[in-house]
């Protein structure tokens, strides 16, 4: 009855049956910010064919000879807290675990071929994700060969000793990025400034990803399945703990990754 | 010329000889204090003003007995730690033996008997493998001319009871172990236990121990009764 007025009298008036407000505004507001936008083009004599996606490109058409297909379907990204939530982390795990500690993880993996899990569980376990902690100096603070240094609590002795019997290879990475200056200076004779650090207890001062890389080689060497590597990392009065530990939150660490590497 | 020079060298050798053997003799009592600790350390020369100071003994070239830890493992096994040049290592790497660095990290003096003479605080520290560490901390007395084992105390690594300070205050053995608990990671235990042990005139008695809050982020190791931190 008042389709003039597109079935609203109360709120448009339709004097010649062409106009409204409403329409006026949300095409204005279409125009600038558009939900959907499309185009088209003709090829030869093929018929033409139409090209539509949404504004932030989640959803995206093809439309040809009257019909059209969805290439791309909406797909909502999801966040980090999302994939912490729907893995399972809960507790201190989830509260110390950050998005630069996931794309570290991630970075050490692609290098190093070793599960985003695995290094996840081992570096929560070792330094609670932080990515310059102080060395673990076990009770020989004056002598910084001795120290468990960086992210992962590397121990640059038995690191040295490991390479020496040919386990692991520092291939690519420099010592003092692994153990940091404190613990490995250049030269102390020629560097002044790493001579002045060296044996001098503070904060991890070399890359937690040339540490994290080393600490991978390391689980790599120990063989087996990523439970038996979780467990070799630790020290022998540990392990028992080291596997329980594994067995409760190694899959909720596998689910994060999932999550988060498949958004 | 000639003469008299090999007669003045003839002279003052046997000036020295009169000397070292009149330092033996007359330090006679103390001959069997030096003997003892030449049987435990090789390689030390103790001066002869030190010869009755538990000072003159060599722990860096010393046998100590086994250690046990706080989980009771006994490490690296049941045979005596014998240091020399202050490190002792077991197990080989490329056998797949797990090795064990042992070294001398601290030694301090006082007295915890209450007799006026010193007894030797002496830490050891067992590098694990791949990382963290266990220490072992002995008393020593110097009695009967013998250096005698008061008592050992094995610390555990850090998530378990790890130790965080050792210290002597007003003759009393004041220790700080850290406690684990499953819900914390293995780095950062959010408590510790302070405990005194007092010398009871037969053997170090442990106090009542106190819980309390670790005030930093992770196990961080305070230090040695001689580091005056």
């Amino acid at each position: 009855m008042y389709a003039y007025a597109g079935n609203d009298p109360i709120n448009r008036i339709d004097p010649d049956g062409l106009f409204s407000w409403g329409a006026l505004f949300g095409g204005l507001f279409r125009a600038f910010f558009p939900q959907k936008i499309s185009f088209s083009f003709t090829y030869k004599s093929l018929p033409p064919i139409s090209v539509s996606f949404s504004n932030n490109f989640s959803n995206i058409f093809v439309g040809f000879a009257g019909a059209e297909f969805q290439v791309k379907a909406s797909n909502p990204q999801k966040s980090f807290a999302d994939c912490v939530n729907e893995s399972g982390l809960k507790g201190e795990q989830a509260s110390t675990f950050t998005q630069q500690a996931a794309d570290l993880v991630n970075q050490i993996s692609s290098f190093e071929n070793t599960s985003q899990a695995l290094l996840a569980f081992t570096w929560y376990e070792e330094n609670r994700f932080r990515m310059n902690p102080n060395p673990n100096d076990n009770g020989k603070r004056d002598n910084p060969t001795k120290w468990d240094v960086g992210p992962f609590h590397i121990n640059v002795y038995w690191t040295e000793r490991v390479a020496a019997a040919g386990q692991v290879n520092f291939n690519g990475l420099s010592k003092p990025e692994v153990y940091g200056a404190r613990a490995y200076p250049i030269d102390p004779e020629v560097d002044a400034f790493a001579a002045k650090l060296y044996g001098k207890y503070g904060p991890f001062d070399g890359s937690p990803l040339a540490n994290g890389r080393m600490a991978a080689r390391r689980l790599n060497a120990a063989g087996g399945s990523d439970e038996n590597k979780a467990v070799m990392y630790a020290p022998g009065p540990s392990r028992a703990y080291r596997r329980n530990a594994w067995r409760q939150v190694g899959g909720i660490w596998n689910k994060f990754f999932n999550c988060w590497n498949n958004r | 010329m000639r003469m008299a020079s090999i007669i003045m060298v003839l002279v003052i050798a046997a000036m020295g000889f009169s000397c070292t053997a009149g330092s033996v003799i007359n330090n006679q009592s103390k001959s069997q204090i030096v003997k003892s600790v030449e049987n435990n350390s090789p390689n030390s020369s103790p001066s002869p003003q030190l010869e009755k100071s538990i000072r003159a003994l060599d722990f860096a070239n010393f046998n100590y007995p086994p250690c046990r830890s706080s989980e009771g493992r006994i490490l690296p096994g049941s045979k005596d730690i014998i240091l020399r040049g202050g490190e002792m290592e077991v197990g080989d790497l490329r056998k797949g033996e797990e090795p064990v660095n042992i070294s001398l990290s601290n030694v301090s003096y006082h007295d915890l008997t209450g007799d006026t003479q010193e007894e030797a605080v002496v830490s050891l520290t067992y590098l694990l493998y791949p990382h963290g560490s266990i220490i072992c901390t002995y008393i020593y007395t110097l009695g009967d001319s013998n250096p005698q084992l008061l008592w050992k105390h094995g610390f555990g690594s850090a998530a378990f009871g790890g130790l965080r300070k050792l210290s002597v205050e007003n003759g009393v053995l004041l220790v700080e172990e850290y406690i684990h608990s499953d819900s914390e990671p293995y780095c950062c235990p959010k408590k510790f236990l302070r405990l005194f042990y007092k010398w009871d005139g037969k053997r170090f008695q442990k106090g009542k121990p106190e819980t309390l809050t670790n005030e930093y982020e992770d196990a961080k190791f305070m230090g040695y009764p001689s580091d005056n931190l």
